[in-house]
């Protein structure tokens, strides 16, 4: 019969007999770490090498007034001011535009690049998908836009046009668009 | 010009961006026109109530309109146009066939607040404080969502908003919610949207049909007694009401799903705090204001928009505008034709298609539904007052969204019609019939339309299609302000809340919406038919999703109401919806009955007082009345009848019981709840309150009237009474209900005006009162009662409870509480006065047990009707002579107090001396005086009796007058009986010259009364047996008996002639000279006998008798009627002298002529002939006969001219010849004229009285013409001709046997008891009553009666043994006696009674034998 002092200790394990997890566990955790950073870097890597320059849009040169008298040449109306709902007597709220022709934020250089576009497309008409797939990517090529947008969405549109229109709204229009300003926080 | 969608758009970009800012400039100036439910509050007549809290009135927009003068409210119009469809002549329409007022428990009662605002000239007057409205027709609810978030909104006057998660509140005031330029465009808006509409309206379709399937069983239940269907018609109505009404709100939904401005996703939810949102209304405002702009922004600027209407060039409008001018201008100088049209604008019409479907349809907006209809389209201008019709009518080829959007609605209504179940024809209570279905119905082709991408494109403007559009957009800010102030820049924008002023959005804002038009623009690119943008894909405004991201509004009603909660702090509760239509859920109220009318009761708030009259009626059942007076019940009034109706709460609701309010139950009302009319003394059950919302007894159980419980007794019961005076000195308790915690006041009385207030009041709870009545007991008035075995007389108790409110409106009793008085006044039921040694009392008057009619009436002295019906009764009544000694016997029915302070026994004033010989009997006496003492005192005098029973109660002399008073009741005559002249006879010569007798008329000695009514005096008859001339010398002799005894001789003359008189008593004899008699003749010749009296009162005419007259006819000391001052002369109080009797030549005829000189004898010769006709009678008569006449004409109704008898025949002749025709026709009463002459008159020595009638007509003047005949010819036969020969002396009749006649009255009583086995004993009381009465024309007469009356008894829990005796005899036998029949027919009565006597006992002692038999009888518990 044996004691427990007749029990004869053994090496890595712990006094009294118990073994030591610890330092296998560390060295996973260790190996985890760095498969993780290895697997961010390559995320941020093509990140960035997929992300708009940061030059893409210039930097703007006008500031506008949002306070503004409107009727004036540096802050036109846009939609008169119409009240906000159905009845009003006037006295209640209404909603207006006024528009800034000097503004030339990031926004308003993309609008232009937008309205180029479709300024070119016209309006809705009888013509083919074919036809039409063909001019939108006619009208972009050609609109006043970053060329780095330009060049991105001649390579992305497909040849039909739900292909072309597809990738002029994923590199254009979309929240996330390549080519589109982003929302201030 | 009319373009439809695909590859017009290129047109639209020659619109500069001036232009359309130009329009919209014009837009915003011109004034605001009526188009929709949304502008119809703040124009025309409610144009008062713009202020949002106040466009809940907006709902009666179209109320009593007609269809085509509506169809400005364009959902209204469209809900009534689908309800006709669907329901052909039906009564739901905007003047409702069936009017239904409904009164407001959600503001009148939950919210008073709400209530409380004033009101409209279009709401009827309140009822107590309750809101009253008429409900508009059913599609007026249609307009509600442009107004109202909901229906629960509405009936609470958009007061609250909706309620919010955990009950928080946005920024801004409450009423921001309802302003279409706040939350409610900018949030609550989006529920009118795309798939929000969808799910919003079938949602409330589902309210809808629940309600309806609600309604239809509701009506099954009332429908199976047609009492209950008329009385609950309208209950049924009011629910069909909202079930039709909740589908015509729910269909604005539809009809907005069919418009073209809302056939998209719009962005936002209807809620606040959403996604995107949050409590910042700035964020819903952008999303409800660029959907607006989508939508079409005419309902703004009212210049049709793409959306919302077919779109109109401006251009073209402003060219359209400037050809009309100078259109207008040419025709008015001459140089343009009359008929030059102006040109036609180019429009657009914007087109949508069925999500399963490749086909596109045209379609217009919400602005246009009245073009719609009729497919022609004029746009039009509202500028000041001026219609400015910029182009001409259009076709308009929205055919396929008219039809669709119809069939859908109509469907719609279809199905809540159809839920309402089947009727004789048609649908629900007014059997509405369904129009066949022509393939409608509510499928998903109903709610799948959006626009097409390029329609969307369309609506989102001109200005930004354009090449530059969207670049100018990406450099444009969205601002927020005030009109005013961003059009000029001056206005102030302190109008808008504090977080909106100014308000700049943010770039990001302008990177979003830029985004969106880029991206409808691409979709419109690729797909122009498609419907992506439409069905969501505008994305994200400003991270606000479109609405089909969102759950339906939570503040909607629920498919089924009854989930609600009672109360919400929001309103979105029970207690709106069904308080408003609380008819409908009276179910609800019922449920709730218990905790609402325990606070409600007894409120002096109106509006509270009417909520529980509501709510009671509808429980009420009905009062129990153990009396029939107070009986009442829920009933109608059914083909002229009332019919009893189950209370509404048991048909509302099932396995529904009552509660019972702690035993003062509505169901099962009181009977003290049920008014009284005290002045009509009658019952005013079934009475409606003065507003009309229940009975009266429903409104004092309210108001918790006082009311006292009636005794437990049956019969007590029965009458009400709720106490019994047995002795004034008692106390007395009454117990009820609501009497008050202090004391107040009770009052005993007939009238609660009259009432007498009870001083001694010893206690007062809220439900006992124990008080005493002696110190008022005198004063109290009481109602004698129907006889009965035992008697009683009642009158009312009237508690006021104390209350320290300022107001406490069920203060007073209403109710009917009897309070018995069986201690009675003690009654003078027997008067006997007798004077020593004459055989006729002088006066005995006996009352007979009281009756409603005879009781305390001493009329019946005097009436000959009510004596006949009292022919038991000896009265008597005799003048009281002098010298007489009056012994004067009194009975009461009660024991009296002997030793009771003020009591009164006199006559004449003079306290008469005696004393009680029991305690009931009263024995006095009083010597009258003779002579001239006598002579003062002749007349009335009265015998004035007031003594106080032994329990209290004095002589009650008027019971008609409040309070106790002498009985004055026996009033006695001191005066001698008047004298006649009975008999007459005269010799003269040794032979009989005159002898003359009166015969009939009264026998003043032996008659007891001596009244008229008595009497009934027959006319004496003067028979002259002799009448001869005297002879002219010698001494005549004369022999004279009176009626009665003379205390002097009387004063006889005969012609010049005094006679010597000798006699006493009755006879007295005269004699005379002849020839001195002779000296003094009259006209005739005959000699007048004249005798006269001194110091009594001879009787003048003795063919009248007299009799004693009524006491309140007595007046001038004439107490007699007929006692003549002379013969045929007036009444006087010591008569006359007898002028009777004549000596000399009898005439041989009295001749009377009577004519008729009317108005008709005037005609035709008539009277002519009639004087031609007296002339010849009077010329036949014979010349050799004395003949005496008289006449009578008459003229006019009551005009106669009369000649009494002559023997002047031609001053008759010349009288009756000189009468001329006049008026009327008194036939009869002619003739009557002509009897009185005959009997005062024509000379009785005439051996024949006669007369002759002239006359052409009949009666004019309403009389008896045969009668008065009748009775003429009667006196003229029973005149008699004197006759010579001696009379044979006349046999004396035989004396009738004398009956021994006892004047008796006897009562007892016994008790049976019949063995039927274990408790089934029958016990009766058995009354015998033997009463013999002498009559006054010496028959003798004797009734013996026997009734027999159940015991009931019996044996309860709470109070032991109980028992009683009916008040009715349940057999009842009377044997009746009568010498007439024999002496045996008597004595077989009296024997029978005599027999039965044995074993009698009195009252007391049977009701002791009853409560033994009873407990012998050991009756069970039960």
């Amino acid at each position: 019969m044996k004691t427990r002092e007749e029990t004869p200790e053994t090496n890595g394990t712990a006094a009294g007999g118990r073994k030591d997890w610890r330092l296998p566990v560390l060295a996973g955790l260790a190996f985890l770490l760095a498969v993780s950073a290895v697997m961010a870097g390559l995320f941020l890597y093509f990140e960035h090498a997929n992300a708009p320059p940061d030059d893409l849009w210039a930097e703007a040169t006008y500031t506008a007034d949002p306070g503004c008298d409107p009727e004036t040449a540096e802050c036109d109306i846009l939609l008169p001011p119409v009240p906000a709902g159905h009845g009003s007597d006037g006295t209640g709220p209404t909603i207006s535009l006024v528009t800034f022709p000097d503004l030339d934020d990031p926004i308003a250089q993309w609008g232009r690049c937008m309205d180029t576009v479709f300024a070119c497309l016209g309006p809705p008409d009888d013509a083919s998908t074919a036809e039409r797939a063909s001019r939108l990517r006619a009208c972009v090529a050609g609109a006043e836009c970053p060329q780095a947008c330009l060049d991105r969405y001649a390579g992305q549109a497909g040849g039909d046009l739900d292909a072309a229109v597809n990738a002029f709204e994923r590199i254009f229009v979309a929240e996330d668009a390549w080519c589109a300003p982003q929302q201030d926080d | 010009m009319v373009r439809t969608a695909t590859g017009r758009l290129a047109r639209l970009k020659a619109y500069s961006f001036r232009a359309a800012r130009m329009a919209a400039v014009i837009g915003i100036a011109v004034v605001a026109s009526a188009h929709d439910t949304k502008d119809a509050a703040r124009v025309g007549e409610f144009a008062g109530h713009v202020a949002d809290r106040d466009k809940w009135h907006a709902i009666y927009y179209c109320h009593g309109s007609t269809l085509d003068n509506c169809r400005e409210n364009e959902h209204a119009w469209l809900a009534q146009t689908a309800l006709d469809r669907a329901a052909p002549g039906s009564p739901w329409n905007f003047s409702a066939d069936n009017d239904l007022i409904v009164r407001d428990l959600a503001t009148g009662y939950f919210r008073p607040e709400i209530g409380e605002r004033p009101g409209s000239s279009w709401d009827p007057d309140d009822v107590m404080g309750l809101p009253q409205r008429r409900l508009p027709g059913p599609a007026n609810f249609a307009g509600i969502p442009d107004f109202s978030y909901t229906i629960y909104d509405w009936i609470n006057r958009n007061t609250d908003c909706p309620p919010a998660p955990g009950g928080a509140m946005p920024g801004g005031v409450p009423g921001d919610c309802h302003n279409y330029t706040y939350w409610q465009g900018g949030g609550f808006n989006a529920s009118h949207f795309g798939s929000q509409a969808t799910r919003s309206y079938l949602r409330l379709h589902q309210t809808a049909l629940s309600l309806a399937a609600r309604a239809s069983r509701l009506r099954s239940r009332i429908s199976e007694d047609p009492a209950n269907l008329e009385a609950y018609r309208d209950v049924i109505r009011e629910a069909e009401h909202q079930a039709l009404a909740y589908e015509a709100y729910a269909q604005h939904f539809l009809q907005d799903r069919w418009a073209m401005g809302h056939m998209f996703e719009r962005w936002g939810s209807p809620e606040y705090n959403a996604n995107g949102i949050g409590w910042d209304p700035t964020r819903a405002l952008l999303a409800g204001g660029f959907t607006g702009i989508i939508h079409g922004h005419q309902s703004v600027t009212h210049i049709p928009d793409a959306l919302s209407s077919p779109e109109v060039g401006v251009t073209s409008t402003l060219t359209n505008l400037t050809a009309r001018a100078l259109i207008s201008l040419g025709q008015a100088v001459g140089l343009v034709d009359e008929d030059t049209e102006p040109p036609a604008a180019s429009i657009y019409i914007p087109v949508w298609r069925h999500a399963n479907e490749e086909e596109t349809h045209p379609g217009v907006g919400d602005y246009r539904a009245w073009d719609m209809m009729r497919l022609r389209y004029a746009a039009r201008l509202d500028a000041a007052g001026h219609l400015l019709e910029y182009n001409s009518e259009t076709a308009l080829p929205v055919q396929r969204q008219r039809r669709e959007l119809l069939a859908c609605s109509t469907a719609g209504y279809r199905e809540v019609i159809a839920a309402f179940g089947q009727n004789t024809s048609g649908y629900g209570i007014d059997d509405v019939a369904l129009s066949p279905a022509s393939g409608e119905s509510l499928g998903i082709h109903c709610f799948d339309m959006w626009a097409t991408n390029e329609s969307m494109v369309a609506g989102m403007g001109p200005e930004f299609i354009a090449a530059g559009g969207i670049a100018t957009l990406s450099q444009a800010l969205v601002r927020i302000g005030t009109y005013a102030a961003e059009a000029s820049g001056r206005g102030s924008r302190n109008a808008l809340p504090q977080e909106l002023r100014g308000l700049v959005y943010t770039r990001n804002d302008t990177l979003s919406l830029t985004r969106i038009y880029v991206q409808a623009r691409l979709a419109a690119f690729r797909d122009a038919n498609g419907i992506d943008l439409a069905q969501g894909g505008l994305g994200t405004l400003s991270n606000i999703p479109t609405g089909d991201t969102y759950p339906i509004a939570s503040y909607f009603e629920p498919a089924d109401l009854t989930s609600l909660p009672d109360s919400d702090p929001r309103g979105r509760d029970a207690e709106t919806v069904f308080g408003f239509y609380n008819r409908a859920h009276a179910d609800y109220f019922c449920r709730r009955s218990e905790e609402l009318l325990q606070s409600l009761r007894g409120s002096s708030e109106e509006a509270e007082r009417a909520t529980c009259r509501m709510l009671a009626q509808r429980l009420y059942e009905e009062t129990r009345g153990d009396s029939p007076d107070v009986e009442e019940y829920s009933s109608v009034m059914l083909n002229g009848s009332r019919e009893r109706t189950e209370p509404l709460c048991r048909l509302a609701s099932t396995a529904w019981s009552a509660p019972r309010f702690g035993g003062d139950r509505i169901d099962i009302l009181h009977p003290g709840y049920v008014p009284w009319n005290f002045a009509a003394d009658e019952s005013r059950a079934f009475a409606m309150d003065d507003a009309r919302l229940s009975y009266q007894s429903v409104a004092n159980w309210c108001d918790r009237t006082p009311v006292i419980d009636a005794q437990e007794e049956e019969d007590l019961r029965a009458a009400g009474v709720v106490t019994v005076i047995e002795n004034t000195r008692d106390t007395l308790e009454i117990r009820g209900q609501h009497f008050g915690s202090t004391q107040g006041q009770l009052a005993i009385g007939l009238t609660p005006g009259s009432a007498i207030p009870i001083s001694d009041i010893l206690s007062w709870t809220d439900t006992r009162i124990r008080f005493r009545v002696e110190t008022e007991f005198g004063q109290l008035a009481f109602r004698e009662s129907a006889a009965s075995v035992e008697r009683f007389s009642d009158s009312y108790v009237f508690i006021t409870r104390s209350t320290e409110a300022a107001e406490d409106p069920g203060q007073a009793s209403a109710g009917r509480f009897v309070i018995r008085r069986e201690v009675r006044p003690p009654r003078l039921v027997q008067v006997e006065i007798t004077a020593r040694g004459e055989d006729q009392p002088v006066y005995f008057m006996q009352r007979p047990a009281p009756t409603a009619s005879l009781d305390d009436d001493a009329g019946w002295l005097f009436d000959p009707a009510a004596e006949d019906s009292q022919e038991e009764t000896e009265t008597a009544f005799r003048p009281v002579g002098p010298g007489a000694r009056l012994v004067i016997e009194l009975t009461f029915d009660e024991d009296i107090d002997r030793d009771a302070d003020g009591q009164i026994i006199s006559l004449g004033g003079e306290p008469l001396e005696g004393q009680w010989n029991s305690r009931r009997h009263w024995r006095g006496e009083r010597a009258i005086p003779d002579g001239d003492a006598f002579n003062a005192l002749r007349g009335a005098q009265t015998l004035e009796v007031y003594v106080q029973s032994e329990r209290g109660a004095w002589t009650d002399g008027d019971p008609e007058r409040p309070g106790s008073e002498p009985d004055r009741e026996t009033v006695l005559l001191y005066d001698r009986i008047p004298v006649v002249l009975e008999s007459i006879e005269v010799r003269g010569a040794g032979r009989n010259i005159y002898s003359a007798v009166w015969t009939d008329g009264p026998d003043y000695e032996d008659a007891r009364n001596l009244t008229l009514a008595a009497l009934d005096p027959e006319a004496r008859t003067l028979d002259v047996a002799e009448a001869r001339a005297a002879p002219a010398s010698g001494t005549g002799q004369m022999r004279l008996e009176f009626s009665t005894e003379l205390d002097a001789a009387p004063a006889i003359r005969v012609g010049g002639a005094d006679a010597d008189v000798s006699g006493e008593g009755r006879r007295w004899r005269a004699r005379f000279d002849l020839e001195e008699a002779a000296s003094l003749q009259d006209a005739n010749g005959d000699i007048q006998i004249t005798v006269t009296l001194t110091g009594q009162a001879l009787d003048a005419d003795p063919a009248t008798p007299a009799a004693i007259a009524p006491p309140d006819q007595w007046s001038n000391r004439i107490y007699w009627t007929s006692l003549d001052q002379r013969r045929g002369g007036p009444d006087g109080s010591d008569g006359g002298p007898d002028l009777w009797h004549r000596l000399g030549e009898p005439p041989a005829l009295s001749l009377l002529v009577i004519l008729d000189a009317s108005g008709s004898m005037g005609e035709s010769g008539r009277m002519a002939n009639a004087r031609s006709g007296i002339n010849q009678t009077f010329e036949s008569l014979p010349e050799d006969e004395v003949i005496e006449f008289a006449a009578v004409a008459f003229q006019d109704c009551g005009s106669f001219s009369t000649r009494t008898f002559t023997r002047d025949a031609d001053s008759i002749r010349s009288f009756l010849t000189s009468i001329t025709p006049l008026s009327g026709t008194p036939l009869a009463a002619a003739h009557d004229q002509a009897r009185a002459i005959f009997l005062s008159q024509a000379d009785p020595r005439a051996a024949e009285w006669r007369y002759a009638s002239f006359t052409d007509g009949a009666e004019t003047c309403d009389g008896n013409v045969a009668g008065a005949i009748r009775n003429l010819e009667a006196v003229l036969s029973r005149h008699r001709a004197p006759d010579r020969s001696p009379p044979e002396p006349e046999q004396a009749p035989a004396p009738e046997r004398a009956f021994d006649c006892r004047a008796t009255t006897g009562t007892g009583y016994s008790v049976e008891v019949r063995d039927g086995g274990r408790h089934l004993d029958r016990i009766t009381l058995v009354e015998r009553v033997y009463l013999e009465r002498a009559l006054p024309d010496g028959r003798c007469i004797a009734s013996f009666e026997t009734r027999e009356y159940g015991v009931y008894y019996g044996r309860t829990r709470s109070s032991g043994l109980r028992w009683g005796i009916n008040s009715q005899p349940s057999e009842s036998q009377t044997l009746i006696g009568r010498s007439s029949r024999g002496e045996a027919d008597l004595l077989r009565v009296r024997g029978i009674a005599n027999a039965a006597a044995a074993g009698l006992v009195d009252l007391p002692t049977a009701r002791r034998e009853i409560e033994q038999a009873v407990r012998a009888a050991e009756p069970e518990e039960g």
